[in-house]
C-alpha cells in the first residue's frame, strides 16, 4: 500500500510548502510595498533585526489580519464542503447546502438594517447562519422520522434557504437606498477589507472548534460515504455522527460568512481539486482540503486587492476562477471512469 | 468476546414481526428461525414476500414491531451499533460509492466497530484488511479504484470487508444478483468457505438452485404469509417451489463432479400457445 499513502504525504507537504510561501507573497503584496528582503530578514531573526513603524503598522495591523482571515476561511469553508459532500455522499454538494450562507446573508443585511456597526454586524450574521441550519435540522427531524433521513434534510435545508433569501430581499426592501441598501449589496458580495485584529480571535476560535471537530470525524465521515444503513452496519451510529458534523461544518460556514460575507465556490471546488489530488479518503482529503482552500482564498483575495485601484468584491473573482475550473474537474473526472 | 471461530453462537429469532411503523400493518408475522456460526441459512420467497423487510429488521435498520432477536440469549436490542456490528456484518447488494475509494479504503471500513473513539486505523487494522484481501486471491487489487471495478470483483471486495469486520455472523443481500455464471459460482464456493471457517451465513437468493447446492438450512417465505425453516434438500421440494412461486417446475437429481447426487430445479416454461390462450 506504501506507494499511494507516500505519494499523498508529499502531495499534502508541498501544498503546505505552498500555503507558506503564498502567506509571505502575500504579506509583501499591496500599496504599501514591504521588501521581502525586509520582512524575510525580521522574521530569521526572531523579530529582533527590527522594521521601520510604518512598515510594521502596515504588515501587524493591516496585512497580517487580513492575510490570516484569508487562511483560516478558505480552509473553514473548503473543510465544511468537504465534511458536507462526504456525508450527504455528493460531490456536488457545497457547505451552504443547509442555509448557512443564506441564514449569515439575511443576518448581516439585519445588523446593517438596524445600523448595529460592523461587530454587531458580524455577531448577526453568525447567529442567523446557526439558526438557519438549526431550523432546517429540526424541521427535517420533526417531518421526516420515518423517511429518508438525508433527503428529506436536503429538502428542508433548500426550503429554509429560499425563505432566508426572501428575508434578505425583504430588508434590501426596506432599506435605505442611499446607505444601507449599497451596504448591504457590498457586504453580500464579500470581502475581506473590513477585517480587524479583533475579528481573528473568535473567527480562529470558530475555525479551530469546527475544524478539529471534524478532523475527529474523519473516519467515520469515510463510512458514512456508503450510505446510512451500510454505515450502520459498521457500526456508526449515523444520526449522532450526521448530527456533529453539520454542526461543526455550519461553526465553520457561518463564521466564515460573517467576517467575509458571501464567498461562493471555495467550499465545493476545493475539496474536487484534493480529491483529484489525493483521492477520497477523508484522513488525508479532509486536511489536504483545508491547506488547499487556505492558499486559494489566499492568493485570490490578493488578486482582489492588488489587481485594480480599488478592490474587487471575493465573490465576483472566486466565481470567475471556479467556474471554470470545476467544469475542468468534471471532464477529467469523467475521462478517467 | 466469544468470536466466531472459536466458540459456537447461535442467533436466534423469536416471534418477530417486521413492518414499516405501527401505523402500517405489519409484513411479516409470527417469524421464528436459528442459524449457529457456520452454518448456512438460505432467505428464499418470491418477490414482495417481504425478505428484504426481515433482513433489514435482523440487521437493526428497522425496529421489530414484537418478537426479539438473540445472540447467544442475549437480547440484541440493547446493544450499541459498535457492539452489533462487531458480531453481525452485512453485505449490501448494490454497493455504489459516490467517491473514488481505493479498496484498501473499502476494506479497511470494515475495521470501524473495532476502533477507539478517534477512530485511528492502526497497524494491526492494515495487517487484517490485507490478510482479508489475500485470503480472497484478491491482494492485486488493493490499490485500485473501488469505482472501476467489474461486479464480481466488488462482491469480492466487500466480502473483504466484511471478514476484516470479524463477525461471528454475515448477512448477504442477494450476493449473485447480477453476476454471471462463473462468478455466481464462486462466490457460493465462497459463502460455504466462510460458513467452514465458522462463520454463519444468511443469505437471500432468487434461485433455489443455490439454496440446494449450498445445503445447510432455508427459510422459505410465501406472500401469503408462510414460513417455513429446515434442511435444504428436505425443504426445497417441487410442491414447495410450485406454491411459493406459482409456476410449474421441472425438478431432477443430478451427479456431480464427485459422485453425489444433487437436485437441480428449473422453472416449467410452457410452450406458446399450449396453455390454451390463443
Amino acid at each position: 500500500m506504501g506507494d499511494g499513502r507516500y505519494r499523498s504525504f508529499s502531495v499534502v507537504l508541498l501544498l503546505a510548502l505552498l500555503l507558506v510561501v503564498a502567506v509571505f507573497a502575500s504579506l509583501t503584496l499591496g500599496r504599501y510595498a514591504v521588501p521581502w528582503e525586509e520582512l524575510w530578514g525580521f522574521v530569521m531573526s526572531g523579530g529582533s533585526q527590527g522594521i521601520d513603524e510604518t512598515t510594521g503598522n502596515v504588515l501587524f495591523h493591516m496585512r497580517l489580519p487580513r492575510v490570516a482571515a484569508a487562511v483560516l476561511v478558505g480552509a473553514s469553508l473548503a473543510a465544511a464542503g468537504c465534511a458536507f459532500q462526504g456525508i450527504f455522499k455528493n460531490p456536488m454538494v457545497s457547505p451552504d447546502l443547509l442555509g448557512a450562507s443564506a441564514g449569515a446573508g439575511f443576518g448581516a443585511a439585519l445588523g446593517i438594517l438596524l445600523s448595529l456597526g460592523g461587530a454587531g454586524v458580524e455577531v448577526c450574521a453568525f447567529v442567523a447562519g446557526l439558526a438557519a441550519v438549526g431550523i432546517s435540522y429540526f424541521l427535517s427531524a420533526a417531518i421526516g422520522r420515518a423517511l429518508s433521513g438525508v433527503l428529506v434534510l436536503v429538502l428542508s435545508g433548500m426550503v429554509i434557504g429560499n425563505l432566508f433569501q426572501a428575508f434578505t430581499s425583504a430588508v434590501k426592501f426596506v432599506a435605505d437606498p442611499n446607505s444601507q441598501l449599497p451596504e448591504i449589496t457590498f457586504w453580500l458580495m464579500g470581502g475581506l477589507s473590513a477585517v480587524r485584529e479583533g475579528d481573528l480571535l473568535w473567527l480562529g476560535s470558530a475555525a479551530l472548534t469546527g475544524g478539529a471537530g471534524l478532523l475527529a470525524l474523519r473516519w467515520k465521515m469515510n463510512v458514512m460515504a456508503n450510505g446510512d444503513e451500510e454505515a450502520m452496519s459498521l457500526g456508526i451510529q449515523v444520526k449522532r455522527v450526521r448530527l456533529a458534523v453539520v454542526a461543526f461544518a455550519t461553526l465553520l460556514t457561518s463564521a466564515s460568512v460573517a467576517i467575509a460575507g458571501m464567498v461562493g465556490w471555495v467550499g465545493l471546488i476545493v475539496p474536487h481539486l484534493a480529491r483529484f489530488l489525493v483521492g477520497a479518503d477523508q484522513r488525508i482529503l479532509l486536511p489536504t482540503s483545508m491547506i488547499l482552500g487556505a492558499t486559494f482564498l489566499l492568493v485570490v483575495d490578493d488578486f482582489c486587492r492588488s489587481i485594480y485601484t480599488t478592490e474587487i468584491p471575493l465573490s465576483i473573482l472566486t466565481s470567475i476562477i471556479g467556474a471554470p475550473l470545476f467544469v475542468y474537474l468534471i471532464a477529467r473526472t469523467r475521462r478517467s471512469h | 468476546m466469544d468470536k466466531g471461530g472459536s466458540t459456537a453462537s447461535v442467533l436466534s429469532v423469536k416471534g418477530f414481526a417486521c413492518g414499516y411503523g405501527k401505523s402500517a400493518p405489519p409484513v411479516l408475522q409470527g417469524i421464528d428461525l436459528a442459524i449457529a456460526t457456520g452454518e448456512t441459512l438460505c432467505l428464499l420467497g418470491p418477490n414482495g414476500a417481504g425478505k428484504t423487510t426481515l433482513f433489514k429488521t435482523m440487521l437493526g435498520f428497522l425496529k421489530p414491531l414484537s418478537g426479539i432477536m438473540s445472540i447467544n440469549d442475549e437480547d440484541t436490542s440493547s446493544w450499541h451499533r459498535k457492539r452489533f456490528a462487531q458480531h453481525i456484518a452485512y453485505i449490501p447488494q448494490e454497493h455504489t460509492p459516490a467517491f473514488p475509494f481505493t479498496v484498501l479504503e473499502v476494506v479497511l471500513q470494515g475495521r470501524t466497530p473495532h476502533l477507539g473513539t478517534l477512530g485511528s486505523i492502526g497497524r494491526t487494522d492494515n495487517e487484517v484488511a490485507k490478510t482479508a484481501l489475500e485470503s480472497l486471491a484478491i491482494g492485486h487489487l488493493s490499490g485500485r479504484d473501488y469505482t472501476t471495478l467489474s461486479g464480481g470483483e466488488r462482491q469480492m471486495v466487500l466480502i473483504a470487508r466484511a471478514l476484516a469486520q470479524q463477525p461471528s455472523f454475515l448477512v448477504m443481500d442477494e450476493p449473485t444478483a447480477s453476476l454471471d455464471f462463473g462468478n455466481q459460482a464462486r462466490v457460493l464456493e465462497r459463502v460455504r468457505a466462510l460458513a467452514a471457517s465458522g462463520i454463519g451465513v444468511i443469505m437471500t437468493t432468487h434461485d433455489p438452485n443455490q439454496a440446494l447446492l449450498l445445503g445447510g438450512k432455508v427459510a422459505c417465505m410465501g406472500r401469503d404469509g408462510s414460513f417455513v425453516v429446515g434442511d435444504a434438500a428436505a425443504t426445497v421440494t417441487p410442491d414447495l417451489l410450485r406454491s411459493l412461486y406459482d409456476v410449474d417446475v421441472i425438478y431432477a437429481q443430478a451427479q456431480d463432479a464427485e459422485g453425489r447426487q444433487v437436485p437441480i430445479c428449473a422453472p416449467f416454461i410452457a410452450a406458446w400457445g399450449s396453455d390454451g390462450c390463443s
